[in-house]
């Protein structure tokens, strides 16, 4: 993992215009098992990859946490200059070109009635499957047999876990699992989810509205650059 | 240009550009085949509590993947330097580590990690790479459970020509894709005993081992119900396209 990334610090360096001297802003949201608030997120594979890549081009990078709607807010007033990881699909922020990963929705079960393979619709039949206000399902759950209930609410993310874990619901549609269901979550031990592979999409490096050309085509070339060479999925791989 | 795999020679420059790129293409649906082929063996790993199941990662899995390789064609792993061979491994990887809490999960007893479910997430993820490399396990319109994985129009032609002509392999290197000049191959999958686990008739369902004739289930152990498949059906194929970006 080290020779990937000094490699990729190499390239970058090699091509690079000299650094300068603005503070970059970025904007960090809690997304799991990539960027875990829990933890230190320097210590985050996430973190070191872009970090890697903006010191490169930047002298001062200063790096926020905040909850996800003030981090957007934050971007839309301008006051960070790049956020990550971002997935909202209904702020239609402007972003980096290539994502920065990809997330796949899924299904969470109580584990005695998991589902492994989510293609075989014909086992949603009768399920009360919770879906949380605002999020997006797939056409093959919107056309399958399932009960889908609408769970509302600001948090409703939150809630339809509870639901779950009280048995209220048989399955929760969740844009993406993986923030649930990894190895660090202790709720790994009550629920697990499975995929529906085939509707995957892209999480992205946000960028503040009017960020001027330049700024954005040196942060987008360094990053286009770094995932083409080693992409952050496959460094996410690596011990 | 179509080109039945034994009737192929390089005569030329022209030719020879040819046969490298269709030994390309040849060799990543042969990785593609034998990584499925692997997956298949290890499903006892897989689905095992407590297991060491280093192997199923990282370097050990690639590992294991040209190991498969060598003793499912008896010839070396091909150069893993090129740039959609070397896309390929890593995207293998990839798939891996992110079903790692599944497979450690010993609370699921079967992860629904089978070949198909592989190949599938596999293809998945490489498409969103960027590289003008395709790749997917198909069969024919019938035959098809994951509605993803429907054949499109040169994908049901070849299909029927290599059924008609018993071919052992297809490119077509003036194919066309998303309207960009594509190199495509079909490489047909031999029906083996394993398919019918889930796809053959009630008394291939390991489900059914020990029990009773009037208790068999015609549902496999993924939840599909089996088709009656036998060893003398088709068995559909890997679809391999290389386009301009």
């Amino acid at each position: 993992m080290k020779n990937s990334l000094y490699l990729l610090i190499f390239l970058i360096n090699f091509i690079s215009l000299k650094a300068n001297s603005v503070t970059l802003k970025v904007g960090i949201i809690d997304y799991p098992p990539h960027v875990d608030f829990k933890n230190n997120i320097r210590n985050d594979k996430a973190y070191k990859y872009v970090h890697a890549i903006l010191e490169s081009k930047f002298s001062n990078v200063e790096y926020i946490q905040y909850p996800s709607k003030r981090a957007i807010s934050e971007l839309k007033k301008g006051n960070i200059d790049l956020l990550y990881p971002v997935d909202d699909p209904f702020n239609k922020l402007k972003h980096l070109s290539k994502a920065f990963f990809h997330s796949t929705p899924g299904l969470c079960f109580k584990k005695k009635n998991f589902i492994p393979i989510l293609s075989a619709t014909h086992l949603f039949k009768g399920l009360a499957i919770g879906i949380p206000s605002g999020t997006k399902i797939v056409p093959t759950l919107k056309s399958s047999s399932a009960n889908l209930i609408d769970i509302k609410g600001t948090n409703s993310l939150n809630r339809g876990i509870e639901l779950l874990k009280l048995g209220r619901i048989d399955a929760l549609f969740h844009p993406n699992p993986i923030k649930l269901y990894h190895l660090t979550n202790p709720l790994s031990k009550e629920i697990a989810c499975s995929y529906f592979h085939g509707y995957s999409s892209g999480v992205y490096i946000a960028t503040k509205p009017g960020m001027d050309k330049e700024t954005y085509k040196k942060i987008d070339d360094a990053f286009t650059l770094a995932l083409n060479e080693t992409s952050y999925e496959f460094y996410f791989t690596q011990n | 240009m179509f080109i039945n795999f034994s009737n192929t020679y390089a005569s030329d420059h022209q030719g020879s550009i040819n046969a490298d790129k269709s030994l390309l293409i040849s060799e990543i649906a042969e990785i593609y085949q034998a990584s499925m082929t692997y997956i298949f063996k290890n499903q006892t790993l897989i689905n095992q509590k407590g297991s060491d199941k280093s192997g199923l990662f990282g370097k050990s899995f690639l590992l294991n993947i040209k190991k498969a390789y060598r003793t499912k064609f008896n010839k070396p792993f091909p150069s893993d330097e090129h740039i959609l061979v070397k896309a390929l491994l890593r995207v293998m990887i990839e798939v891996m580590e992110s079903n790692r809490t599944l497979f450690y999960d010993d609370d699921i007893q079967f992860k629904g990690f089978i070949p198909a479910i592989f190949a599938f997430q596999l293809s998945e993820k490489l498409s969103k790479k960027g590289l003008g490399l395709k790749i997917k396990f198909t069969s024919t319109p019938d035959m098809i459970r994951n509605q993803l994985n429907h054949p499109d129009l040169w994908e049901v032609e070849t299909m029927k020509k290599i059924q008609e002509s018993a071919l052992p392999r297809y490119y077509d290197d003036k194919a066309k894709y998303l309207n960009k000049t594509a190199q495509r191959y079909f490489l047909p999958v031999k029906m083996q005993t394993f398919c019918l686990y889930c796809h053959g008739k009630p008394e291939n369902n390991p489900l059914n081992k020990n029990r009773n004739k009037l208790q068999w289930t015609n549902i496999d152990k993924t939840g599909f119900p089996m088709e009656n498949w036998t060893l003398k059906d088709f068995g559909g194929g890997i679809s391999i396209i290389i386009y301009d970006k």
